[in-house]
């Protein structure tokens, strides 16, 4: 939600570049005259605000959207694919369990989830319809947010009737005080009228049904943890004094592990359960999943810098585990490159005629001037700067080049990434984020080095395997590139014995050369130091073939996406703006207001150091940096004293000016302890404690 | 029926003559551990004298107005409820009206509560007034309450209470609970091999546990091994001590693993089935591995150490050039207890974000992912908040993660706690 409202400040944001854009394109025809008419009322849409004659803006729109579609159907995907595992064995429990029935014991299922407290809302309620419409449709989710008796058995109330709403036949829960008398009675009811018809089902098929009162009632507790111990006691007890009734299930959502679960319920409770613990797949699987599927995806026009790339993995690895914050980020970062990037339009638009407009953009890109520069003949040059027609076909080359790099490079990140796994210490590190985190980053020559290195440590067999997995991987790839090096060394691996026979045969050949030979100690000696240092073996040699060759490969393939022109139009790369839209720092936010206000406030001068107070500050504004000034302990008196010599520096405008200037202070230090920056003291009357730290 | 109750002759004899078609008692206590058949007792006699009665679970009940009209509803028989009953007060009239009705004339109707413990949560006068009952609503009613602590804790408030009788049921003897489960002999099963198989049974477990439930569980989920070897053929179904032999380890495994309910029913025989798996299941229940974030891991060690370590000696290990300490004079009080021993102390978030900032490597911004993690980590129960909600302006917690934990968070993260807590150095 927070982004989405965002995003419309943002829109704003362009819609205010745009008015003044029509401004200037306008002022002609307003000289002309004014006209005032009553047109219909018309519903604004958004498309309103943002199009303009040459339909700039609409694209600009519709190319966001695509590429928000195209992330959530991804991201769909990614959570559809992880979660069908435990989906699939969970589902086949609670049927298991909705035919064995027990009047011991509570059938129970727990889910550790792991730490992504945001993600888990979209899980549940994908379980549910899952369970609903597979097992049983008695499946009711409770909420956290419930968390007492009442609130638990008001959710039920409510969710049961919702599903036989139609049906007079069934008895209507209270909504406000339901007791499990009353969720007895209701199936009971259920039992008397059963008949499949009844069953509000999504299931098509006749067959599949059974009758309602067989189903068993699947209660999913959201977030076990919240709920109070004695309130989920009496809970369990109260379902185990109803299992003769009908039969239950319950599935507890556990964060952290199972032993929270037991630790938390009274051995008496625990004994009435009879718990199967399903393991969720943790977030950071998920994070690989998403790099895998959605970043180093060759189809999607848009990527992440390396910075940008770099702060959405620090956020997620040393905040919070949650994939749904990284996602909503990456639409951020998608949004304001849409934005900021007008021209980044003409990505998709690749076959269609570049307006005159879009050309001055792209001439101003540093890469394209980087890549104007370096262009040999001063001729060319100038036709590059001037020429539109030649540099549309030229921007259209260029275009083609980095999609071929896009489709290409995936492949040789995952190619480095089978490499790095297999070497122990790799420099790149295991992960493929990290991988991929060094290659846009531009420093994977030098890791590459270090790997290097550390080959020798791979046998024959690992070294075969690596080659073999590299070109299996580029073997996929939609773009040909050259591997004919690795391959010829592959072979050679391959054929390594007969290799081996044949270079012994040799040496076997240059050592009998020796003998029958007449020479004295001396000589032989000499040929015999001779032929040691030639102990570089076979195996050896190939290796060093390999890495040569492996080399070439990488430095051919991996380039570092900055060295390419034009790559302002896919990658995103804005790291201030993400840092203070996506980490935001209040406390920092509250001390530059209060420090420097002229950064939010425009009629404040800028001050030459932040230590320096005059009169033209705001009130807040003096009174905090006064404050910064003092001990932890601030005599009020003295600091109004400080607060009026600041604003003026002798008492000559009279005492109502004074009178003034007092309630001025009184109303800031009001503020200030409102913001928490200071408190009132029981240890002297007329002091306030400073809740600050340091000076300025 | 039967009002015969195994192992348990003077209880039933007891409420047998007290439970009358008319009495004169107006409240009977009932108390003893869990599964020591008690209501089982109380069912039986008011079943055998098909005696008017509405047994109530309280721990179902989360307002009184539930209670009330679940009685009035269960002796009406209706299934419409008797109209609205908010209190004791119209509770008490209602009751009287409807114990009018000929159905009840001459008849005690008898309320039972279970879990009677419960109803202390309820309004100060719920209790009193429900073992006056028969006096307030003038009326033949017995109430008869059930709990599994004695009767000396539920007095709270010293007046008002009209002292009940109370029965007391002793936990059962080893004796009882062998001659109680071997009279459960499964169909198509020889008695005397069943006995001898439930004297096995309560000999191991009895030394950690005397619950009747549980043991019932317990031979239930054996049985099936016992019998293997018999059914097999490789022993005769006299050879006690081959037996015995054969279901040992079996039984030493269920001790750690069954008794706690660590493994469901159908794992345990999925286990069985596989014998050599047995280990591994319960490896993968008891090893959840805990994965936090990486500044969640340093604020939930921040907050251990705040909360183990003294305010005074935060200087000592986190100032990192502090000058020569003033030397103290080593007079160690040899017996000062451990802050293990004593528990968590409550600190403030103050001193959490300063420990925070000087264990953590690296530069971090106090952004409000960091803040929140605080609060994730309250909802995990690894903190928990110590003041209330209006101190919002200087929260305190307590770490509530044990040493164990906190030692293997530090671990992943390559951080020496033991240097840093007061109590190992």
């Amino acid at each position: 939600m927070a982004l989405r409202a965002f995003g419309a400040f943002l829109r704003q944001d362009s819609l205010l570049s745009f008015f003044s854009f029509l401004e200037k394109m306008s002022t002609t025809s307003l000289s002309k005259g004014v006209f005032s008419f009553r047109g219909k009322k018309k519903k604004p849409s958004p498309k309103d605000f943002v199009e303009n004659e040459c339909g700039l803006k609409s694209q600009q729109l519709n190319y966001y959207e695509y590429l928000c579609t195209e992330l959530h159907t991804i991201s769909q995907k990614i959570h559809a694919d992880m979660a069908q595992d435990l989906f699939t064995e969970l589902v086949s429990y609670v049927t298991i369990c909705g035919q064995k029935r027990s009047e011991e014991e509570i059938h129970a299922a727990a889910i550790v989830t792991g730490v992504n407290t945001p993600d888990h809302s979209v899980l549940y309620s994908n379980l549910c319809s899952k369970l609903v419409e597979e097992v049983t449709p008695h499946v009711i989710l409770i909420e956290s947010k419930s968390n007492t008796t009442k609130l638990i058995m008001q959710s039920i109330a409510s969710q049961l009737n919702s599903i036989y709403e139609d049906d007079e036949n069934v008895v209507k829960m209270p909504q406000t005080h339901c007791a499990w008398s009353h969720i007895t009675e209701w199936h009971r009811s259920l039992i008397s009228t059963s008949s499949p018809k009844k069953v509000r089902k999504t299931t098509k098929t006749d067959t599949k049904r059974r009758t309602a009162s067989s189903h068993p009632l699947v209660l999913l507790f959201e977030a076990f943890n919240n709920l109070p111990v004695s309130c989920l006691q009496d809970f369990i007890l109260s379902c185990r004094n109803h299992l003769a009734d009908m039969s239950i299930v319950l599935v507890f959502g556990v964060t952290l592990s199972l032993s929270s679960l037991r630790s938390r319920l009274t051995h008496e409770i625990s004994t009435m359960l009879s718990i199967e613990a399903f393991q969720m797949k943790s977030s950071s699987v998920y994070l690989n999943q998403i790099i895998d599927r959605m970043l180093l995806n060759s189809d999607l026009p848009f990527r992440l810098g390396g910075k940008t790339f770099q702060l959405l993995l620090d956020n997620f690895l040393c905040h919070d585990f949650s994939i749904q914050k990284f996602l909503h980020c990456m639409q951020f970062c998608v949004m304001d490159h849409c934005l900021g990037n007008e021209h980044s339009v003409s990505c998709i638009a690749r076959g269609k005629v570049l307006s005159n407009k879009n050309l001055d953009h792209i001439r101003k890109l540093t890469s394209f001037n980087k890549f104007v520069d370096d262009e040999a003949d001063p001729k060319l040059q100038s036709r590059l700067l001037e020429d539109a027609a030649y540099t549309k076909s030229k921007i259209l080359t260029l275009l083609e080049d980095i999609n071929v790099y896009h489709r290409k490079q995936p492949y040789v990140t995952r190619c480095l990434h089978t490499l790095s796994k297999s070497i122990p210490k790799s420099a790149f590190g295991k992960q493929l984020r990290e991988v991929y985190y060094s290659v846009l980053n531009g420093n994977f020559n030098a890791a590459l080095e270090e790997d290097f290195k550390l080959f020798s440590v791979l046998s024959r067999n690992a070294l075969q395997e690596q080659l073999t997995a590299i070109l299996e991987i580029m073997s996929d790839c939609p773009v040909e590139s050259d591997v004919s090096s690795l391959r010829n060394v592959l072979d050679k691996l391959s054929n390594f014995e007969e290799l081996l026979e044949k270079s012994e045969l040799n040496s076997a050949a240059n050592k009998t050369s020796l003998v029958g030979k007449k020479m004295d100690m001396y000589t032989l000696r000499k040929t015999l130091q001779q032929q040691r240092p030639k102990h570089v073996t076979l195996f050896e040699e190939i290796r060093g073939e390999a890495v040569d060759a492996l080399r070439s490969f990488f430095h051919n393939e991996v380039v570092h996406f900055k060295k390419l022109p034009l790559h302002e139009l896919f990658y995103y790369d804005d790291i201030k703006t993400l840092k203070s839209a996506v980490n935001a720092l209040p406390r920092v936010a509250l001390f530059t207001a209060l420090s420097k206000p002229h950064v939010y406030l425009h009629d404040v001068p800028k001050l030459e150091s932040s230590q320096s107070v005059t009169s033209q500050l705001p009130d807040t504004s003096v009174a905090f940096k006064l404050h910064m000034e003092c001990s932890t302990m601030i005599n009020i008196y003295d600091w109004m004293q400080a607060f009026l010599s600041v604003h003026e520096g002798d008492d000559s405008k009279g005492e109502q000016h004074l009178k003034q200037l007092c309630s001025r202070f009184s109303h800031s230090a009001a503020e200030m302890q409102l913001l928490g920056l200071i408190k009132s003291t029981k240890r002297k009357t007329d002091h306030v404690t400073r809740l600050t730290w340091g000076t300025i | 029926m039967d009002s015969h109750v195994q192992c348990r002759y003077h209880q039933c004899a007891m409420l047998k003559s007290i439970i009358t078609k008319v009495n004169t008692v107006p409240s009977i206590f009932v108390h003893g551990h869990t599964a020591s058949g008690k209501t089982l007792c109380i069912k039986r006699v008011l079943d055998q004298q098909e005696l008017p009665h509405v047994l109530i679970h309280c721990a179902e009940f989360y307002t009184q107005k539930l209670i009330y009209e679940h009685i009035l509803t269960q002796l009406n028989r209706t299934n419409q409820p008797a109209g609205k009953c908010e209190d004791m007060n119209s509770f008490v009239r209602l009751l009287h009206q409807t114990l009018k009705h000929e159905r009840y004339t001459n008849t005690t109707a008898y309320l039972v509560f279970e879990r009677a413990e419960k109803l202390r949560s309820l309004p100060a006068n719920v209790l009193p007034a429900l073992l006056r009952l028969k006096e307030l609503s003038q009326s033949q009613v017995c109430v008869i309450l059930e709990s599994e602590i004695p009767w000396e804790n539920f007095r709270q408030f010293p007046t008002g209470y009209r002292e009940p009788i109370t029965l007391h049921f002793s936990p059962y003897s080893k004796d009882d609970l062998i001659e109680i489960l071997s009279s459960l002999v499964p169909d198509d099963t020889d008695k005397d091999f069943y006995t001898n198989y439930c004297h096995l049974i309560v000999n191991v477990f009895f030394t950690i546990t005397r619950n009747l439930r549980e043991l019932k569980y317990l031979a239930n989920m054996n049985f099936k091994k016992y019998c293997e070897p018999v059914n097999t053929g490789a022993v005769a179904a006299t050879n006690h001590r081959a037996l015995w032999k054969a279901i040992e380890p079996q039984l030493k495994t269920a001790i750690n693993s069954i008794y706690l309910h660590e493994m469901s029913s159908s794992q345990w025989e999925k286990v069985q089935a596989e014998d050599e798996g047995a280990i591994k299941l319960t490896d993968c229940n008891l090893k959840q591995s805990v994965e936090l974030p990486y500044f969640s891991k340093y604020l939930l060690i921040a907050a251990y150490l705040a909360s183990y370590n003294p305010a005074k000696s935060d200087r000592k290990f986190f100032v990192k050039n502090c000058g020569r300490l003033r030397k103290q004079t080593l007079t160690k009080n040899p017996d000062k207890t451990s802050n293990q021993i004593i528990g968590p102390k409550q600190f403030q978030l103050d001193r959490l974000m300063a420990i925070f900032y000087s264990i953590v490597e690296g530069k971090v911004m106090p952004t409000t992912h960091l803040y929140t993690q605080i609060s994730n980590l309250v909802s995990l129960q690894l903190l928990a908040t110590v003041s209330g909600e209006s101190q919002f302006d200087s929260p305190k917690y307590k770490c509530l993660a044990t040493l164990e934990f906190i030692q293997s968070v530090s671990r992943t993260v390559e951080f020496q706690i033991l240097h840093y807590l007061h109590d190992f150095n």
